[in-house]
Formats: structure tokens, C-alpha cells, sequence
């Protein structure tokens, strides 16, 4: 028999259903195996060891210590992987694969929670890398500050919060515009255009609630007070929740042209 | 066993299509065939769980698509060979089937060997031609090795040689007991490999049957070099006969009854087909206009 029918096509088959763990793993493989996925990826690693080291060696001795060093280094991570979870999501629809990943796997929600899954794998991924590297820098050019290796459990929960919260406002973003620049646009702008509508002072008190850049800075300048825990799940609500819902909803019901 | 059960989809008011009933068989080639927009695609992608029926249901060996528990073990589809990520190795998007569908790695280099790329497996989709685009979705619909495949416009793009190629590959699939459902708005295409025949005009079926029981009947092609004696001939026989051009003709008769009709006139005959060149050419149009006057 050659490769078109290896079987005698009549007799009726059984399959078993592609495993949530193989999904993940696909889509992982699929973030990195085309050219822009790979150079997205391979530069966010570069610079994550570049600005790790950058900063335990420049600037003030106080600044030589773990948790900025760590800061540092997870500023490519936060700034460019959601990128990489946008176009997880969004690359299906402008570069129209949806029709043959869906025609594979036709029950969207599971395709669509399998990326989820991966983005988080990556945010963790580059977590630990930012984390080795920090430790490694601070280790070799670090000073002998008091506070050099004080990193507590709350800061260790802050700092992950950070990089899987951006990683899943990116997600968001891009199920609920399944394009890629619009997405991307909002991702950047959107912090900006809180700051531009809070200098209207009567938007002030409310705009801090629904900043996205509460996900951002507060969360790995020190311990937070919980008016700003607070302010990280609302605004979470508005940037993750509410576009999640919409991407599923979207990508649910859509006709898949 | 691809099967459509009143089918109907339509997009805002725009009626895409309208109570869509057709089977396809195993071990036959169902030639899908219609006018741009005739709703050939929609047919498909409601087929394959892409777009939802707003009534009716379509199934693959008696289930619908989303009940198919690994659905590209089951049915190789391929419906837009342009839709590929360009950035990707052509390997690479059999890879990813192949890890997807669960099937052995050795099977991506059988397909692309099989279907005529192996030489350029590493490069990336958006550097192949249409063509090599076609040849790669149909290497991804085959890897599952599937029992059925469903095909929208897969010429499309391919030269004389590959047409022929994938003529004889669909031929040996159904052969084998596979069932095909092609879809071609190329007449030619379908009327060389369709066993089967459906043929759909602004969204409804108009004509199916089997491509003998469709084609037959619609009179005999013929050619003569002397077009005043067969004019006379077909006269005196007494059979309807309409001109296509000054030395050819459609006679509403059999062959055996006109190359009578020819030996009694005295007339050379050089060409005589019950199925003529023009027979599907002339059924098609004839379907669709009709269906265009009545809309």
C-alpha cells in the first residue's frame, strides 16, 4: 500500500481525542516556529539578560540588589511576551490558519484555553529566565548593599502577578479583536490614554481604577498597600476579564472564513 | 459518507444557501460544481463545523463534525490552500498536523514526497506558488489518512501535469473506497474525474444525479465537414438538431440514429458523442441561467 490509503477505508474507526497537554505543547511550538514568533521570542531573552546585567552594573549602589536587578530584567518580558500571546491568538485570523486548526480541532474553547495555557507557560518560561539571570548578575557585579538578596513572598507573588497579568491582557486583547494591530495598538496605548484623560482632574479618582499601568509599575517597586491590590483587580477586570469575554463570544459564534 | 440534510445558511438577509440535500458516496468522486457564489464554499465550511447552519445539519459517516472525536482521521479537508501562516516551513505545517492528528512523524516526508515537495519542505509557505500552496493542503488533508476528503477548488493554481496528478490520486483514493467531495467552478476539471454531480446556483441545487444520468439524453454531438448535406440529412431522418458553429451540431437523437441519418445523406461524419465536449458546458449553463430567471 503506498501513503494516499494505508487502510481499507469502510470498516468503521475510533479515535481518541487530541490530549489538553498536546494542545498546549502545539501551540507553544507554534509561537516560536515561524520567523516573526522566533525573533520575538529570541529577542525578549537577549534583552532580558542584557538589561539584568545593565543594571547591576550601572547606576547607584542601592539599585544593585535583587529585586531591582530582577525589576530590570523583567521589563522585555512584560513589554514584548504579550505581544507574543496577541499573535498566539490573532495570527489564526490574519493569517487565516483558523480554518484549518479549527477543521483539526473543532472545539474552539479548548484551542482557545490551550493558548491561554501556552502564553502562561511562556510568561513562567521567561520568568525563570529573567530570575537566573538576576541571580547571576547580582551574584557577580552586585555591591554589598544590606538589602541585597531580600525578596519576600509578597514580592515574589507581586513580581509573577506582573508578568502573567500583562502576558493575559495580551491574550485578551487579542480574542477580543482577533487582529493583530488593533491589538497591539491598545496593548501600548492604552496606558497612555489613562494618563492623557487623568490630567481632566475630575477623571482622576476614577481613571486610577481601570489604569492598566496598575498591573505594571506598583506591582515591583515594593510591597503594595491594599488600596493598590485593589486597583490591580479591577483594572484586571476591565483590561483581562471584560475582552476575554468578548473574545469568547467572538470566537464562539464567528463564521470562519 | 458525506451527507447534507436541508441545509441553510445565510449571512445577515443575504440567503447564502437554501435547503442543501445531497449525498456523497464512498468509493465516488462527487464533483461539487457552481458559478462563483453559488455557495460551494459555505456548503463546505458549514460541513466542517466552521459556519453554523441556521437550520438543517450536514454529517460525515453519520455524525456531525463536531462529534468527530479526532475529525482529520476521519476527513482530510482542505478549503483554502492560501491560508497558511507565510512565516512557516511547509514541514512545518505538516509537523503540526501531524503531532496534532496523532499520527507517526515518518508520515510528513511520505506526504511531501507523495505530493511533489520534498525539494522544498524548508522553505516558507509564502514563498510557494499557488500551485505548491495546493499541493501542501492536500498533503495536510491526506496525513490523517483519511476516509473522505473534502476539496474546495484544489486545481486551482496547479499546471496541466499537477491537474492530472491529483486526478489520478483522487481516482485511486475513491477506488479504495474513499468518498471525495470535490468542489471546481473549472468544468473541465470535474466533468474528467466527477463521478457523481452536483451542480448548485444561487444557493440551491439544481441538478444531481450521476454524470451519466445528467449528461445523457442531452443529445448527440456532431461534427461534419459538409454542413449543407448534414443539414439535409438531419432533415430527412427527421431529427431536432441545433447548430454550435457551422460544422457542429447537437442532435436530439443517439449516435446510431444519426450515422444512419449520415449513411443514407451521403455525409462524412467526424465526430459523434452521445456525452459530448459540450454536454456538461451545456447543462451547467443552461441550470444556472435557468435558475438566474427565476430569481
Amino acid at each position: 500500500m503506498n501513503a494516499i490509503a494505508e487502510h481499507s477505508s469502510i470498516q468503521p474507526r475510533s479515535f481518541s481525542r487530541t490530549g489538553f497537554a498536546q494542545l498546549v505543547r502545539i501551540e507553544l511550538r507554534k509561537s516560536i516556529d515561524t520567523r516573526a514568533g522566533f525573533w520575538l521570542l529570541a529577542a525578549t531573552a537577549l534583552l532580558t539578560i542584557l538589561a539584568a546585567v545593565a543594571r547591576a552594573v550601572s547606576g547607584e549602589d542601592a539599585q544593585h540588589a535583587i529585586r531591582p536587578v530582577l525589576e530590570a530584567a523583567l521589563i522585555p518580558t512584560n513589554v514584548l511576551l504579550p505581544v507574543v500571546g496577541i499573535l498566539l491568538i490573532t495570527s489564526e485570523w490574519s493569517q487565516r490558519t483558523a480554518l484549518s486548526t479549527f477543521v483539526q480541532v473543532p472545539n474552539r474553547m479548548r484551542v482557545l484555553a490551550a493558548k491561554c495555557a501556552a502564553g502562561v507557560a511562556l510568561g513562567f518560561g521567561f520568568y525563570a529566565i529573567a530570575v537566573v539571570m538576576s541571580v547571576l548578575a547580582v551574584a557577580a557585579f552586585g555591591s554589598n548593599v544590606s538589602d541585597q538578596w531580600v525578596f519576600g513572598t509578597e514580592l515574589a507573588t507581586q513580581f509573577t502577578a506582573y508578568v502573567i497579568l500583562g502576558m493575559l491582557m495580551g491574550l485578551a486583547l487579542g480574542a477580543a479583536m482577533l487582529a493583530s494591530a488593533p491589538a497591539i495598538v491598545t496593548y501600548f496605548a492604552a496606558p497612555a490614554a489613562v494618563v492623557v484623560l487623568a490630567s481632566f482632574n475630575a477623571l482622576e479618582p476614577v481613571l486610577k481604577w481601570i489604569d492598566p499601568s496598575s498591573m505594571a509599575q506598583p506591582m515591583t517597586e515594593a510591597v503594595m498597600s491594599s488600596e493598590e491590590v485593589a486597583q490591580v483587580l479591577t483594572s484586571a477586570a476591565v483590561w483581562i476579564a471584560l475582552p476575554m469575554v468578548i473574545g469568547l463570544w467572538r470566537i464562539g459564534r464567528a463564521d470562519i472564513d | 459518507m458525506i451527507e447534507f440534510n436541508s441545509v441553510t445558511k445565510s449571512f445577515g438577509s443575504q440567503r447564502a444557501i437554501d435547503d442543501i440535500t445531497f449525498t456523497c458516496k464512498p468509493g465516488t468522486i462527487t464533483g461539487f460544481l457552481g458559478p462563483n457564489g453559488a455557495g460551494k464554499s459555505t456548503s463546505m465550511r458549514v460541513l466542517c463545523g466552521l459556519s453554523r447552519a441556521d437550520s438543517g445539519d450536514a454529517t460525515i459517516f453519520g455524525r456531525g463534525f463536531a462529534q468527530l472525536e479526532n475529525p482529520g482521521r476521519e476527513v482530510g479537508v482542505l478549503l483554502d490552500a492560501s491560508a497558511q501562516h507565510a512565516g512557516r516551513k511547509g514541514r512545518e505545517v505538516l509537523a503540526i498536523t501531524a503531532l496534532t492528528l496523532g499520527v507517526r512523524p515518518g508520515r510528513v516526508d511520505e506526504l511531501l514526497e507523495l505530493v511533489g515537495l520534498a525539494g522544498a519542505a524548508e522553505k516558507r509557505v509564502g514563498n510557494y506558488s499557488l500551485g505548491m500552496k495546493q499541493r501542501l493542503g492536500i498533503a495536510n488533508a491526506l496525513l490523517g489518512d483519511p476516509r473522505a476528503l473534502v476539496l474546495d477548488e484544489p486545481a486551482n493554481g496547479l499546471d496541466p501535469e499537477g491537474i492530472r496528478w491529483l486526478r489520478g490520486l483522487l481516482r485511486e483514493f475513491a477506488d479504495a473506497g474513499g468518498t471525495v467531495l470535490l468542489s471546481s467552478h473549472l468544468l473541465k476539471e470535474i466533468d474528467a474525474v466527477a463521478d457523481d454531480l452536483v451542480i448548485i446556483a444561487g444557493g440551491k441545487v439544481v441538478s444531481e444525479g450521476t454524470r451519466d444520468e445528467l449528461l445523457d439524453g442531452r443529445g448527440t454531438t456532431v461534427k461534419s465537414p459538409d454542413p449543407i448535406g448534414m443539414t439535409r440529412a438531419f432533415e430527412s431522418a427527421g431529427i431536432e438538431f441545433r447548430a454550435i458553429d457551422e460544422a457542429t451540431w447537437i442532435a436530439e437523437s443517439d449516435a446510431l440514429s444519426v450515422s444512419r441519418a449520415a449513411l443514407d445523406g451521403g455525409v462524412l461524419l467526424t465526430h459523434l458523442d452521445e456525452q459530448g465536449e459540450n454536454a456538461l458546458e451545456d447543462l451547467f449553463f443552461d441550470l444556472v441561467s435557468d435558475q438566474a430567471a427565476a430569481a
